[in-house]
């Protein structure tokens, strides 16, 4: 187990060094750059731009730029932002912006777990009757509902058909106003919680079927174990371990920012963070948020593979060792 | 005395999207308290299903649709669910087959055992777990303590069916089932595991109902048998008998394919022909379509089980009849 944790982690940095380069090369690729975004039309002029290039650093060979740009990473400085919030540290940015996106992912991910444990649970036990086809019925909704779709038609329904308005956009401190916090937040969270409720819900039924099926749950029974204990250890507990990807899938995904979800409902997010810095061409904002993001990726994944190692003794045993 | 088991006209049908299965159609045999009986027939003849019948195991879309399952003369049929909770593991028992499924693999096996214990006895947590390293002892496993907190993958084939009869024999049942208990290991391991387990029914002195394809483990073990064929009984008759004087002709196919243990094989003979679909079986005998004696009327008649001598049942319209019923076997 411990070889093989330390196996995904050297993965896992490589994929961190690989993003990092695809990131930057292609920023360098796209049409326009920073410089464009900084300068406005009737003051364009070579110099002013070439000044500007090597103000920024943008001048030195690529190469440079990015050994540059990769030593600071490591010595924790994520530069700075060029065009958005010009000076001002990236790290500090993301933190805040991260902090929003956190707890956005916190909120969904609780509501994905509270809907598709039950309904995943309850469909598997009530395979093929009126329950089950009605939450499969209802999964798949979920699973094919665009979440911008979803997200407008929540927003035209609380946010204006309600008589009394409620607050629909934008992020409220929780210190300032734990209720307007939670307002602010719930709907984007139902949206990104619906989602990911289907997938995992489609998930623990399939996975439940299959361990319902097997050996040790017909030896339990005839062992006489009450349902409950049959449940939970025989069924749910090996069942898990697929289930378990998808959770950590979706946790990696909620962690790196929704971008359409965030900018819909004005949430100062990871996602909406990128958005603007691309718009922007603000390349050490978007070089940090993908790095940050597949930071996240790597170290939800490494999780995971721990919580496989607890769930099945088989994994943290390795094959045969007596 | 009545018996430990008594089985009356047990019917057990399965309502699939091809139609019914009849896997058990009509079955009366009983077990004694202390009796070992073999159960033989083909996979599909309906050895595991009257065994899962007999827990109330029978799941949809499989329905128990009549008869009387009597132990200790109270009908298990009747009994609630919560009942038969309390009956399953301590009353009656059952091995099944694949070791390595049949267990959890995220329980080592001594919590497994452990488990049972709690919900068919007083035993507290450190009692419990001291009784089921003490039931790993029992069953022949070496430094039990220390395979107490092994998981069923770190365990050799042998020695997981061994821990599953651990489990099986926990709470001292009275009647113990065993599916095939040795068809995933091999022949010296198999000889062992009925060693184990005809030294565990002597010691604790319980009924065994032993389900298998091999009339040669029969013979060693048990003292009556069954012979099972699409999902009727179509002979029983004790051990010694069957041998020496086997009249239903699917016995008598059964037994020209064991190869004899002493001399020459005249032939190993293979039954022609396959076992009918349960779902359209054919009318009279179900075996008469593979069998020479078959005629005219048993392509109509169904036979029933009838008593040839004390003892010894067959259903065959061949036999029964005064002619063939002497020694001529």
């Amino acid at each position: 187990m411990r070889a093989y944790l330390v196996k995904r982690a050297t993965f896992g940095v490589l994929t961190l060094f690989i993003a990092s380069l695809l990131i930057f090369s292609l920023l360098r690729v796209v049409p326009g750059g920073p410089v464009d975004a900084l300068i406005e039309e009737e003051w364009d002029d070579p110099v002013l731009r070439a000044q500007l290039r090597h103000e920024l650093g943008l001048d030195l060979p690529l190469h440079l730029q990015y050994a540059r740009w990769l030593g600071n990473i490591l010595h924790g400085d994520l530069g700075v932002s060029i065009v958005l919030y010009q000076g001002e540290p990236v790290g500090k940015i993301l933190l805040a912006r991260l902090a929003v996106t956190a707890q956005l992912a916190l909120l969904s991910l609780s509501i994905a777990l509270l809907v598709s444990f039950p309904a995943g649970i309850v469909s598997a036990l009530w395979r093929d009757r009126l329950p089950d086809h009605l939450l499969r019925l209802l999964a798949l909704g979920g699973v094919s509902t665009p979440n911008f779709f979803l997200g407008i038609a929540l927003i035209v329904v609380f946010g204006v058909g309600l008589r009394r308005g409620w607050g629909v956009g934008g992020y409220i401190p929780f210190g300032e106003d734990p209720w307007g916090w939670l307002l602010h937040l719930l709907l984007p969270a139902v949206v990104l919680g619906t989602d990911h409720a289907a997938t995992i819900s489609r998930m623990l039924r399939a996975s439940m079927l299959e361990a319902l099926g097997r050996g040790h749950v017909l030896t339990a029974k005839a062992m006489g174990l009450p349902r409950g204990d049959l449940l939970i250890r025989d069924v749910l507990r090996t069942a898990m371990v697929p289930v378990v990807t998808v959770i950590g899938n979706s946790a990696g995904a909620l962690l790196d920012g929704a971008v359409i979800t965030e900018v819909l409902f004005r949430l100062p997010g990871l996602g909406s963070l990128l958005v603007q810095g691309v718009y922007a061409r603000d390349l050490p904002v978007v070089q940090a948020v993908v790095v940050v993001a597949v930071g996240i990726r790597v170290a939800v994944n490494l999780v995971v593979d721990l919580t496989y190692g607890f769930l099945d003794p088989r994994i943290r045993y390795g094959g045969n060792g007596r | 005395m009545s018996p430990l088991l008594r089985v009356e006209g047990l019917v057990t049908r399965f309502y699939t999207d091809e139609g019914v299965v009849k896997a058990v159609d009509g079955s009366f045999f009983h077990l004694g308290a202390d009796e070992a009986l073999g159960v033989v027939g083909e996979s599909g003849s309906g050895k595991t299903v009257t065994a899962l019948s007999i827990m109330r195991l029978i799941e949809n879309p499989g329905r128990i649709e009549s008869g009387r399952i009597l132990f200790n003369g109270e009908d298990l049929l009747r009994k609630s669910e919560r009942e038969m909770r309390r009956i399953r593991g301590k009353e009656i028992s059952m091995v099944f087959q694949d070791s390595l499924s049949s267990l959890n693999p995220t329980l080592t096996v001594g919590a497994q055992i452990a488990r049972v214990l709690r919900y068919h006895t007083r035993l507290s947590r450190r009692a419990r777990w001291r009784r089921a390293v003490e039931l790993l002892a029992a069953v022949g496993i070496p430094e039990p303590a220390k395979r107490a907190s092994h998981y069923p993958h770190q365990l050799s084939g042998g020695m997981r069916q061994r821990a599953l009869i651990a489990m099986a024999i926990s709470c001292d049942p009275k009647l113990l089932i065993l599916d095939e208990p040795t068809t995933a290991l091999d022949v010296t391991i198999e000889a062992q595991i009925f060693e184990l387990i005809r030294d565990l029914k002597a010691r604790l002195g319980m009924g065994v109902f032993l389900i298998t394809h091999d009339l040669s483990v029969v013979a060693s073990f048990c003292q009556r048998v069954i012979i099972m064929y699409a999902g009727k009984i179509v002979e029983e008759a004790d051990i010694h008998e069957l041998y020496v004087n086997p009249l239903h002709p699917y016995t008598r196919g059964l037994l020209r394919s064991i190869p004899p243990l002493e001399g020459e094989a005249e032939r190993l003979e293979s039954i022609p022909g396959e076992v009918p679909d349960l779902i359209n079986l054919p009318p009279g005998c179900n075996f008469g379509p593979r069998c020479d004696l078959a005629d005219e009327r048993c392509r109509e008649v169904e036979p029933e089980l009838v008593e040839v001598s004390p003892g010894h049942r067959v259903a065959c319209l061949k036999v029964g009849a005064p002619t063939m019923g002497g020694g001529n076997g």
